[in-house]
């Protein structure tokens, strides 16, 4: 299991690494990091750092013409991403989780305001960390065990909404909500919600106008 | 510089090593880990008489913390030091169950694993109370009956807990048809009267299946709501801050889905659960018991209470049934309560 979990926070750097040296010529083409408050449950404080790159983009422009003569325009761009993040939240009285998962994003952008809306799944995986811990074995002998914890494997489903900002020292906001599903937690699958909202920055030198 | 962080680094050396463990208040939370599941232990209150009392939660599915709640727990933690732990495969508690594996028994080890942890940590001379309410009397009565467990604890108090699952769905019929003619008779909410003591004629009592059982709880719960409104139960106290905090640190969600796995969702323990009776065992309880109950629960009717007080082989014995109270006299009639609980402890701790 260590050796999934370095592969997992190596895989993250990868695509760190290969978002800053992505090349494009659309404006919204190019890699972002985002950096996340996390609520975990809403309330549950934690932070979460993002990053992503663009697999495929399409701009679709559709013209539509009402009664009265008039034509609107509405241009949008479909992309598909790929998405590491790593992050944390403090449970008080009980745990911190830790979690590492990737994402295959479908994100639409409507070029006329900059607002997008997205979905995305991917696997990934959760570390709970307890506070102080005993274990009493069968002969009833008692240790404490440092950093103990649990290790899931954890697919998620995002669901995201934002918008893109000019002139400003980000690149867009966000806020999406997260579904992790905890496999193997006690006797069965449990969910994990967390609300994040964040901002967007930017790798290229072609930024947002 | 180094100088300074030199002459730092005593300081803060000193005054940690002058600091001693405030007793008289405990605010303490570990985890226990026994046979694949970690569950959380949460310790709150008044150390300076070294008396502990472990609260054992209801459900099964519910939380141990959860229970922190209200005036009672907040009362009880200024004298005594109050012990709430999530049991297996619920609340907090985290790990990797096969549903099968978890039976009675187990969780009467999981609840000694517990109380070997609280004297490795806080001393062999601590003293221990039991405090089961609901299915928490089932488990701390499977405590006390396995090996001599019991010796290791000074008294026993059961909340409105079960001894015995199929007594409870025989009696608890007979009272919704009693107290249900008499509210109808006050002319208490007497339509939804009228339909419960009409479904409850109707009950086979010697047929029960799983539907039947769950049907039979729920209406359990619905009729405290009508005898809310009439004004029959007391009412809780007002939620405070400090409710409020509790509340913050649990997690619903968590709570809902690993509790539905353990019980609900999980056959064999469900069955387990709903056909289990130590009613020909409890002879063999001998330490000090305390039995509390809401004269209109009925979840756990108080005949079940009477039925322990009677059976367990000592004469150090008490039974309160608390007026205005139903499942949860702590909650209904907190003040009556903590005078009933301190009292009885403070004549054997």
């Amino acid at each position: 299991m260590k050796k999934v979990i370095v592969i997992s926070v190596l895989l993250l750097f990868f695509v760190l690494g290969y978002s800053q040296i992505h090349d494009s010529t659309s404006v919204f083409r190019t890699g972002s990091y985002t950096l996340s408050y996390v609520g975990n449950n809403l309330v549950k404080p934690g932070l979460k750092f993002g990053t992503n790159i663009i697999l495929s983009e399409k701009t679709l422009v559709k013209t539509k013409k009402r009664k009265s003569s008039k034509t609107i325009t509405n241009a949008f761009t479909r992309q598909l991403m790929l998405a590491g993040n790593i992050g944390f939240f403090w449970h008080p009285k009980s745990h911190i989780g830790a979690f590492n998962y990737y994402e295959l994003t479908y994100r639409k952008i409507n070029l006329k305001n900059g607002k997008y809306s997205k979905i995305g799944f991917g696997p990934g995986l959760y570390r709970s960390f307890y506070p102080e811990t005993y274990q009493v074995d069968d002969n009833g002998d008692i240790a404490k065990i440092p950093f103990a914890g649990r290790i899931y494997l954890s697919p998620v489903l995002t669901f995201g909404s934002g918008k893109f900002v000019k002139d400003s020292f980000f690149k867009y906001r966000t806020f999406t909500t997260t579904l992790l599903f905890l496999f193997d937690y006690n006797s069965g699958v449990v969910p994990l919600l967390n609300f994040e909202i964040g901002l967007g920055f930017d790798f290229s030198k072609n930024k947002t106008k | 510089m180094n100088k300074i962080i030199t002459v730092l680094i005593i300081l803060v050396s000193l005054f940690s090593s002058c600091k001693k463990e405030d007793i008289s208040s405990i605010a303490d939370d570990f985890r226990v880990r026994h046979d694949n599941a970690d569950m959380p232990v949460y310790v709150y209150g008044n150390g300076t008489e070294k008396v502990f009392i472990i609260f054992i939660h209801g459900g099964p599915g519910d939380s141990g913390y959860a229970n922190r709640e209200g005036k009672a727990a907040a009362e009880l933690e200024k004298k005594y030091v109050m012990v709430y732990w999530d049991q297996r495969g619920q609340g907090l508690s985290e790990g990797k169950i096969d549903s099968e594996d978890i039976t009675i028994d187990l969780m009467a080890e999981d609840l000694h694993a517990v109380v070997q942890v609280l004297k490795h940590k806080y001393g062999n001379d601590i003293k221990i109370f039991l405090l089961g309410h609901s299915w928490g009397g089932t488990l701390g009565t499977a405590y006390l009956l396995k090996n001599n467990y019991q010796s290791e604890v000074r008294a026993w108090i059961e909340v409105d807990g079960s001894h015995d699952f199929p007594k409870i769905n025989r009696d608890v019929i007979n009272m919704f048809i009693d107290v249900g003619n008499e509210q109808i008779n006050l002319n208490h909410n007497k339509r939804n009267w009228q339909d419960i003591v009409s479904w409850a004629e109707h009950v086979d009592t010697l047929n029960l299946n799983r539907e039947a059982i769950i049907d039979i709880n729920y209406k359990a719960h619905l009729v405290e709501k009508y005898l809310l409104e009439d004004n029959v139960l007391q009412k809780e106290d007002e939620k405070t801050m400090r409710d409020l905090a509790v509340s913050y640190s649990q997690n619903t969600i968590t709570r809902i889905f690993s509790g539905y796995y353990t019980f609900m969702g999980n056959d064999s323990f469900f069955d387990e659960v709903v056909n289990n009776s130590f009613t020909h065992e409890l002879h063999n309880i001998t330490i000090p018991c305390l039995f509390l109950w809401g004269k209109y629960d009925f979840v756990v009717p108080s005949s079940l209470g009477y039925d322990a007080f009677n059976r367990v082989n000592t004469s150090d014995k008490e039974i309160l049934i608390f007026d205005k109270s139903a499942h949860s006299p702590m909650l209904n009639q907190a003040n009556e309560f903590v005078d009933a609980v301190s009292s009885f402890i403070e004549d054997h701790k």
